[in-house]
């Protein structure tokens, strides 16, 4: 399996700010999201355990220091820059890391000449850092604010997607219900000031039921500030709280309808800011917040509650309070900005280019009995960028287990084709990271198999038609939501190969085992078409009863086999019953097809009838549950009468037409779309 | 003292005292005998304050004279301890004095057998010794500062933390169990809510070891007059009660919760056992700090009044007085006028159902004023101070029943109901407000709408037992109120259309149900969804397949007609109609008769015996045998088969406009 090993190195922790530490924690958080990621963490001294855990408690992550690192004993303080950049080369000689974060400035000027620094990324948390040589070197580069990437990428050859912008990074949430104001309160964080106290007033003049609490660093002499001010104008609705803990934040915000967030913008932080905002934005809270290029890029151009100045900060105020729509949609467009910066998206984006560093192929173990469906797709996977294992098993619950369990070792996705035995093993045993995709068909429903199979493991099942999804589920207990419809594929191209002259009367049947496809509807309409006119035919490909073992041993089966075949040997039109054996030349063998037959009484998809129309040949299909989200209605039949007329209708009409009308249907089941479905699905 | 907080007068006392009701004694000065060198005493705030004069050791006794604890006198008071006992005394004092707190035990000969220490701020058990009849409090004090005695509790019981089992699984609302000393009323209210465990049924729960998850005791519970028998002084039994439920529950480790629903309280009650409750709340809150400055409570908070769905809610409104009262209008004075002369402009409207609220009238006269049945519009008027801090429960159930509120000055009401109230700041603006009632007929329909809705969604008994429990940390899970919405889409347009109109729905508990045929882009939609609430299904397959009972796993279900427009609250509306009435179908009937025409109709709000079709929400558990494809397209006959046969009700809720 296919893994990122990541070294991050922690100079010196007690330097770094808080924010940083939070910004640390998160990328930490975002890497141990990922179970193929194995993350080891590197410092000069062991660190405490209550120290540890302020960048993580997860148990995976491989604590090291340099006294673990290495044999030599030395105490933290003397391990110089060099010594550490020594250590680093040491551990990576041993453990191949595909990414080396350093996180520290000492460290880049010792590591210039190292082989390592190929692959070292600096995490960079001021502008000093960035004039160091090291910076232009690197492969790629983590900052914590779009100030510093502004600056990496102006003074270094990194592109936009090498320099890792760390954003804060929240909880992910849903909105629902939440942007509608009931109330006419506003929060604010900072000083008072005349400003904040005349926009209070211009406000509550408009809508006397107007409050704003405002949460301040230094409650006791604004609160002076605010008694003051209390005894010479009207202030009702205007309160100062102690700025407290982050809970208390949430509440504050969870009872205020909007935040302002304008400040003039020699006093911006903008990091703050963008922390302040996304407490606002997650709880479907939306701001006033100054027109800036940053924030109309987070918010886009067109957000309602933008302002340049204190006097539209009032209008934008008024307008929020008395504008139902007007907040509702700054709300939403907060919201939405959001989710760039909610844990799901942010560590996708974040891992998405960390991955870049690791070019190894991704490897795909396909495993099953029987892969005649998924040929194509195989053949894709082998051409295309991917490391392709396949586990072959002897039956639907025979294999080697050694070999299956090394093949899984290797693999990133194992795709299960059937629904058997297969899946019960690789359900029960898959590794944590990798991905497990199940494909079934129709059969598997008259088995047990899947009652066994661990869909907790499980990413995907994949169905083959919408008639089987809704089987699977409704039979099976398969959870909807693991539950994808992507169709068989047919080769269209391979068939488009021109029709033989002379075919008006063939009909083609493909596959007439076991029992229930039926042969004997088939036998009995080619009867009575030969009865009306005896230049019908009936093409049979496929094998024959004799030719499968499991077969032969099923007495009804043989029972009904020899029935239908003692009545053909003493039929008449016996000499217009061809049969052509089975073989890959299906291709070459619809170009003496017109009309292919489907009789069966139960199928999942049935592909020999969509192979038919792709070649041009007029499927007459029984209708066998699910045949009409398939196959277009006009041919489909109740019984062998209605096919017998509608195969004689259509032998009058002028077909030569009709072939291609086949195309817009067949297309989509063409193997290229589907490739790309099952690519898209599967290589995300 | 202020003036909402009811001073308690004790009669003249016999010789003895019940342990029980010691706290009364504590707080009258002259029960107390000191050194007044070295001591001063004083009350102040309902608070005993002690101030120590000098370093040299003191002592306060309670009752005695003598400073000789060996004996009692016997001709002066004296308490008398039950068989189990359990004390508090709550105070504060400063770093630089010392303080011994004791019980001295004493026997039928008066004299002293055991002495146990009270330690301040904390609850103490005492199982007096065999002998013991009497006892007597005294407090030794060295060193000079301050010490104040702000509540005591006092009882003649002990209960017994007993072994808590393991909290089970969440429960549900209605399985979370409340000791409620309640009046009837708001029992009756919370009665359907919650499990109800009343002071009656205590021993009976408390014998079997049940566990309640919480006490909420409201303040109309009569906490007790002592009486008088034969010189003893014998305490109310049903407070003894009260106060040994309250304190099984704080040993327990179960939350209480008090709640002031009469804004005056005594002030008896407050000192001795507002302590013990983890929670107060208050109708009213202004009397948040002055309970605050009595008790040193952090946790008071204001809770107003609620209502019970299912006895306010737009079935009460007059709906023929109402009508009658659109196209009416009233002169509106050229300049402002006194608001006082407001009560003369609108005389005439009075039978129409314009009606100013009175202030000074008493809860019987409002039983029989019934405003929800009387009322075409309210008038609030009120400037008195209490109308400030309190919500009015004439106001939410006069909000409950539709009926829209003129607020003259009360800021509580617009602030809470912010765009639901009509607000007015002078005679103008009402007369202004009571035109525009009633020349837009929908107009008063949406506020109407509008002000049944904010009630139910947030001031009903159950949203303040979920604050409640809220707020006692006690999780629970609310009752799925959820409804599944079924659609039928062709297209891809169809079906995005849909899911667009149920996104713009108020309501949010929702689930689709979206039954589609095979069509251009369908295996997107089946990918894309059939996850969250959003399920996709092949119609024909759910038809051959599935009853209802299969697939629809909420608490009601209907079905959206893709040519239909539904408002906002469309939904919402009709959920909460089943939660005030006893229909198992609610929809609407002629709603199609008279569009355009915005006056109520006789079968808005009423039991039918029959619904337009495709306006059908149902009850899942009174239809859940049925089929899709009756539901969906045969909904007249279904109707009769699930509910008119089996006797359930049809109501006709408001037309969409």
């Amino acid at each position: 399996m296919k893994r990122l090993k990541i070294l991050l190195y922690v100079e010196r922790l007690s330097e770094v700010t808080p924010r940083s530490i939070v910004r640390l924690s998160s990328l930490i958080k975002v890497l141990m999201s990922d179970e193929k990621i194995e993350l080891s963490i590197l410092t000069k001294a062991a660190l405490p355990e209550e120290t540890k855990s302020v960048l993580s408690m997860d148990p995976k992550i491989q604590w090291l220091n340099s006294d673990n690192a290495t044999s030599a004993g030395n105490k933290d303080d003397e391990y110089s820059p060099p010594d550490m950049s020594d250590i680093i080369e040491q551990l990576d000689n041993e453990e191949q890391y595909h990414i080396i974060v350093l996180h520290g400035r000492e460290i880049m000027p010792a590591m210039v000449h190292k082989e390592y620094c190929q692959k070292a990324v600096p995490y960079v948390t001021d502008l000093v850092q960035i004039s160091n040589n090291m910076i232009r070197k690197s492969p790629a580069v983590f900052v914590e604010t779009a100030e510093l990437k502004y600056e990496v990428s102006k003074k270094t050859q990194l592109s936009e997607d090498e320099i890792i912008l760390l954003p804060p990074v929240v909880n992910d949430t849903s909105l629902k219900g939440r942007t509608q104001h009931r109330r006419f309160s506003m929060l604010y964080r900072g000083q008072i000031t005349d400003e904040i106290i005349n926009l209070f007033q211009a406000v509550k003049k408009k809508n006397q039921n107007f409050s704003m609490t405002i949460l301040s660093d230094n409650l006791d002499v604004e609160q002076k500030e605010l008694n003051l001010l209390n005894r010479y104008r009207k202030l009702e609705g205007l309160e100062a709280n102690k700025l407290g803990m982050e809970k208390e934040i949430g509440q504050y915000i969870d009872e205020s309808e909007f935040g302002y967030l304008y400040y003039p913008s020699t006093h911006c932080d903008s990091e703050d800011i963008l922390e302040q905002f996304l407490e606002y934005a997650i709880q479907g809270k939306p701001v006033i917040i100054n027109r800036t290029v940053q924030w109309q890029k987070i918010l886009g151009g067109k957000y309602p509650l933008f302002v340049d100045d204190l006097q539209e900060a009032k209008e934008k105020v008024i307008l929020a309070l008395s504008d139902q729509g007007t907040y509702k949609l700054a709300a939403e467009q907060c919201f939405t900005a959001s989710l760039a910066f909610q844990f799901p998206v942010a560590s996708k984006m974040i891992l998405n280019k960390l991955w870049k560093f690791n070019q190894e192929k991704q490897t795909i173990l396909f495993a099953g009995h029987d892969f005649k469906f998924l040929k194509e797709y195989i053949d894709f996977c082998k051409t295309n960028h991917l490391h392709v294992l396949i586990d072959e098993w002897g039956s639907h619950n025979v294999h080697d287990i050694e070999r299956s369990r090394q093949l899984m070792q290797e693999a990133d996705i194992i795709f299960c084709e059937w629904g058997l035995g297969n899946t019960v093993f690789y359900s029960n045993h898959k590794l944590p990271g990798q991905r497990l995709y199940i494909r079934v068909h129709r059969q598997e429903l008259e088995t047990n198999y899947l009652h066994d199979v661990n869909f907790e493991n499980v990413t995907n099942v994949i169905a083959i038609s919408p008639y089987i999804f809704e089987e699977f589920n409704r039979l099976k207990k398969i959870p909807r939501d693991k539950l994808i419809l992507i169709q068989n594929m047919v080769d269209v191209e391979k068939y488009q190969q021109p029709k033989k002259e002379n075919i008006k009367y063939n009909i083609g049947i493909m596959g007439i085992l076991p029992k229930l496809k039926r042969f004997d509807r088939a036998v009995r309409i080619f009867e009575k078409l030969w009865e009306k006119d005896k230049r019908y035919k009936l093409f049979i490909k496929g094998k024959l009863p004799e030719d499968l073992p499991w077969l032969k041993n099923r007495k009804a089966e043989m029972n009904y086999f020899t029935k239908v075949f003692d009545k053909i040997n003493d039929a008449p039109w016996k000499d217009n019953l061809i049969f052509d054996g089975h073989g890959d030349n299906v291709a070459e063998w619809l170009t003496h097809v017109n009309f292919m037959l489907s009789t069966s009484e139960i199928e999942s998809f049935h592909l020999a009838p969509m192979e038919g129309m792709a070649s041009g040949a007029t499927p007459i299909v029984f209708n066998w549950p699910g045949s009409d989200t398939i196959y277009p209605k006009e041919f489909i039949v109740n019984e062998i009468d209605e096919a017998v007329e509608l195969i004689l209708k259509l032998t009058d009409e002028d077909d030569t037409e009709k072939c291609k009308n086949f195309l817009p249907i067949v297309e989509k089941y063409d193997k290229s779309n589907i490739i790309e479905r099952l690519n898209e699905l599967i290589l995300k | 003292m202020p003036e909402k907080v009811k001073e308690y007068h004790f009669g003249e006392s016999g010789d003895i005292h019940p342990f029980e009701t010691l706290s009364r004694d504590f707080f009258n000065t002259n029960n107390w005998y000191y050194p007044e060198g070295d001591i001063k005493l004083t009350e102040k705030n309902g608070k005993i304050h002690i101030l120590s004069i000098n370093e040299k050791a003191k002592y306060l006794t309670l009752f005695e004279k003598n400073t000789n604890f060996s004996v009692i006198n016997k001709e002066e008071k004296k308490i008398q301890l039950g068989n189990e006992n359990t004390i508090k005394i709550s105070g504060t004092k400063s770093e630089t004095i010392d303080l011994i707190i004791y019980l001295l035990e004493y026997d039928g000969d008066f004299k002293q057998v055991n002495k146990k220490r009270i330690h301040l701020n904390r609850l103490t058990s005492l199982i007096p010794s065999p002998d013991t009849i009497y006892c007597r409090i005294a407090i030794r004090i060295s060193g000079q500062g301050e010490f104040e005695i702000s509540n005591v509790f006092t009882s003649e019981t002990n209960p017994k933390a007993i072994k808590i089992r393991k909290r089970e699984a969440k429960k549900t609302l209605n399985q979370i169990e409340v000791v409620a000393i309640v009046n009837d009323e708001y029992l009756q209210n919370i009665a359907d809510i919650v499990t109800i465990i009343s002071l009656d049924d205590w021993d009976e729960a408390a014998s079997r070891a049940a566990i309640p998850d919480l006490l909420l005791v409201d303040s109309t519970f009569k906490y007790g007059s002592s009486s008088m028998e034969s010189g003893e002084i014998k305490s109310d039994t049903t407070s003894q009660k009260l106060k040994q439920v309250i304190l099984w529950c704080k040993k327990n480790n179960i939350p209480t919760v008090f709640w002031d629903i009469d804004a005056s309280i005594d002030v008896e009650i407050i000192r001795e056992i507002f302590p013990l409750f983890d929670f107060i709340f208050t109708v009213d809150c202004e009397l948040i700090p002055v309970y605050r400055q009595l008790v040193e409570h952090e946790n008071i908070y204001q809770l107003p009044y609620a209502v019970n769905p299912k006895v306010y809610n737009p079935m009460r409104l007059n709906k023929k007085k109402v009508n009658q009262f659109f196209n009416v209008t009233l002169a509106i004075p050229k300049r402002k006028i006194a608001f006082t002369s407001i009560d003369k402009r609108i005389e005439k409207l009075s039978n129409l159902g314009v009606e100013i609220m009175r202030s000074e009238v008493s809860e019987e006269e409002i039983i029989q004023l019934d405003y929800p049945k009387n009322c075409t519009i309210l008038i609030n008027k009120e400037n008195k101070s209490k109308s400030q801090s309190i919500l009015s429960k004439s106001i939410i159930e006069v909000l409950a029943s539709g009926i829209p509120i003129i607020n003259r000055s009360s800021p509580i009401i617009n602030s809470t109901f912010p765009g639901v109230v009509q607000q007015a700041w002078n005679e103008n603006d009402i007369i202004g407000s009571i035109n525009k009632l009633s020349t837009c007929p929908r107009e008063y329909r949406e506020i109407s709408s509008k002000s049944t809705r904010e009630i139910f969604r947030n001031h009903t008994y159950q949203n303040r037992l979920q604050y409640l429990l809220d707020y006692a940390s006690i999780p629970f899970e609310i009752p799925p109120l959820d409804i599944t919405l079924i659609f039928i889409a062709h297209s891809k347009e169809v079906f995005n259309k849909m899911i667009e109109k149920i996104e713009n729905q108020s309501y949010q508990q929702i689930r689709i149900i979206a039954l589609i045929s095979v069509f251009d882009g369908y295996e997107e939609i089946f990918n894309q969804y059939n996850h969250d609430s959003v399920y996709v299904y092949l119609e024909k397959y759910v038809y051959e397949n599935y009853r209802i009972s299969d697939l629809v796993k909420t608490k009601y279900v209907s079905v959206l007609n893709t040519e239909n427009q539904y408002d906002e609250y469309y939904v919402e509306d009709n959920v909460y109609a089943f939660h005030y009435s006893s229909a198992a179908c609610v929809g609407q009937k002629d709603s199609n008769n008279s569009k355009g025409d915005y006056r109520f109709s006789e079968t808005e709000f009423e039991y039918v015996d029959a619904i337009d079709s495709d306006t059908g929400f149902f009850e899942v558990k009174a239809i859940h045998e049925g089929s899709f494809y009756d539901l969906i397209h045969n909904q007249t006959e279904f109707i009769e088969t699930f509910i008119i046969q089996k006797g359930q009700k049809i109501f006709s809720n408001r037309r969409q406009l």
